[in-house]
């Protein structure tokens, strides 16, 4: 297999974007990734785009298409991902390994998702197709309700760390006011946070991830190209990627206190970078809900089963703490706009190894992961990527 | 089946079109007298009504689409 690098990032603002269509959104994040990449368009072999919900939402299907129409792409092959909040990591993936198998030299990802014109009803119902229709949605799950689920079983077998879940929440906002591209840059107080109107038992408002328009883009070279062309910034390798599933439903997984598709990912991507947990300097991991974040930073092995509130009281996940996580803001503060949102967190891994992330720049960041989870942990992309 | 356990639950404060009328309503994943668990909505749910794992619920018939309905 051939090595792989990143040689260009892009992203929109995220946020809520009344006046910016797909097309817009797409336009500036693409355009600026290319630029960033210093390559011609015409040396871009193949187009990747992670999108979960526009046919719904939007009415727009074959995203792949229009994304190369706006992009000027001509007529080389698209592709739209889905694989739900994971739909923009598995455009990642799966340009990664084309490249790696020799198809192209330089392939172009990213995803984009507008999501915020519509009723806040009408995007509950959009993201519950996510889970199985019949059994789940019609018994009136929603995603806050699963992963109140889980964090409700979570307290069961180990304890309650709501406080720790508002923890997260404040640390993902204190991060975003650093962020010039995050939807929610608000001091909000942990008293706000933990006094919030419930939404799900025991999730109430601050530990949910935000509703957002926006895009990320990417380009992706072959090593060999990646030097030529990477003059201007840091070459950044792929030193490691994992993809893993598992069951759609909640309750065909035998432990929903750990997710197997996240621990299966992490063992290909750390296998494959020869590392383990303690060599990554930071992480960007899917923090839809709180209690997934603290879920999420066991299952990479940061801290043991049941531990993860333990290191975010400590102030170990903090930004100034020993293994910061989602510096960016995350899916909380910084937003989610689900297709693209694999991307964005790449953006920001990317960012911080290149030193560009100025006010919140961390002082150590050779290596960094990031961890994109799509359904309730039904997929599960994970990346590791060093800077040379 | 007649009893199941709650073996995770939440009570939802809001919801999608087709449920949104029903808030606060309890969602769970029940585990069966077989073990085998299954996700569904369960009906009855008062604020103030104690919820809580391991609790049991009982069947109160089928659903139009013949699946069985579970109550607090």
């Amino acid at each position: 297999m051939r090595k792989v690098c990143v040689i260009g990032i892009g992203e929109t603002r995220m946020g809520r974007l009344p006046d910016r269509s797909l097309r817009d959104l797409i336009d500036e994040a693409g355009h600026k990734a290319i630029a960033d990449a210093g390559i011609e368009k015409s040396e871009i072999g193949a187009l990747y785009v992670g999108n979960f919900n526009a046919s719904y939402l939007c009415g727009q299907g074959h995203m792949g298409a229009l994304a190369s129409e706006v992009l000027g792409l001509g007529s080389i092959p698209t592709v739209r991902t889905e694989g739900a909040c994971a739909s923009g990591s598995l455009a990642f993936r799966f340009g990664t390994m084309a490249i790696a198998a020799g198809f192209y030299d330089i392939v172009m990802v990213g995803g984009v998702e507008k999501m915020t014109h519509q009723p806040t009803e009408t995007v509950t119902t959009g993201i519950a197709s996510a889970m199985d229709y019949e059994w789940e949605a019609m018994q009136g799950f929603t995603f806050p309700g699963s992963f109140a689920m889980i964090a409700n079983r979570y307290f069961h077998e180990y304890r309650d760390v709501k406080h720790e879940m508002g923890l997260c929440a404040y640390n993902a906002h204190q991060n975003a006011m650093l962020n010039p591209d995050a939807q929610m840059p608000k001091d909000v107080p942990l008293a706000k946070i933990l006094g919030a109107d419930l939404i799900a038992s025991p999730l109430s408002l601050f530990d949910c991830s935000l509703v957002t328009d926006g895009a990320a883009f990417v380009v992706l070279a072959a090593a060999d190209v990646a030097e030529r062309v990477n003059g201007a910034h840091r070459v950044i390798d792929i030193i490691g990627t994992g993809h893993a599933g598992d069951a759609l439903t909640l309750a065909a997984k035998p432990n929903i206190t750990s997710f197997a598709a996240s621990k299966a990912a992490a063992a290909q991507a750390y296998g494959q970078a020869g590392l383990g947990p303690d060599d990554i300097d930071f992480a960007e991991v899917h923090d839809c809900f709180t209690i997934t974040q603290i879920i999420n930073t066991e299952d990479l092995g940061f801290f043991p089963p049941g531990k993860g509130g333990d290191a975010v009281a400590d102030g170990v996940t903090a930004r100034d703490g020993k293994k910061p996580i989602n510096v960016s803001g995350g899916l909380k503060a910084k937003g989610h706009p689900i297709g693209a949102t694999g991307i964005s967190q790449i953006y920001e891994v990317v960012t911080q190894l290149r030193g560009d992330a100025g006010a919140r720049q961390l002082k150590k960041a050779d290596i960094g992961l990031s961890q994109n989870l799509g359904g309730t942990a039904a997929t599960c992309v994970i990346n590791i990527f060093r800077g040379r | 089946m007649e009893k199941a356990k709650i073996y995770t639950y939440s009570v939802l404060m809001s919801s999608t079109e087709e449920f949104k009328d029903r808030v606060p309503y309890v969602c769970a994943i029940l585990e069966g007298g077989d073990g085998v668990r299954f996700a569904s909505l369960v009906e009855g749910y008062q604020p103030g009504v104690d919820v809580a794992i391991g609790q049991e619920v009982h069947a109160t018939g089928k659903d139009a689409a013949g699946k069985m309905s579970f109550a607090l």
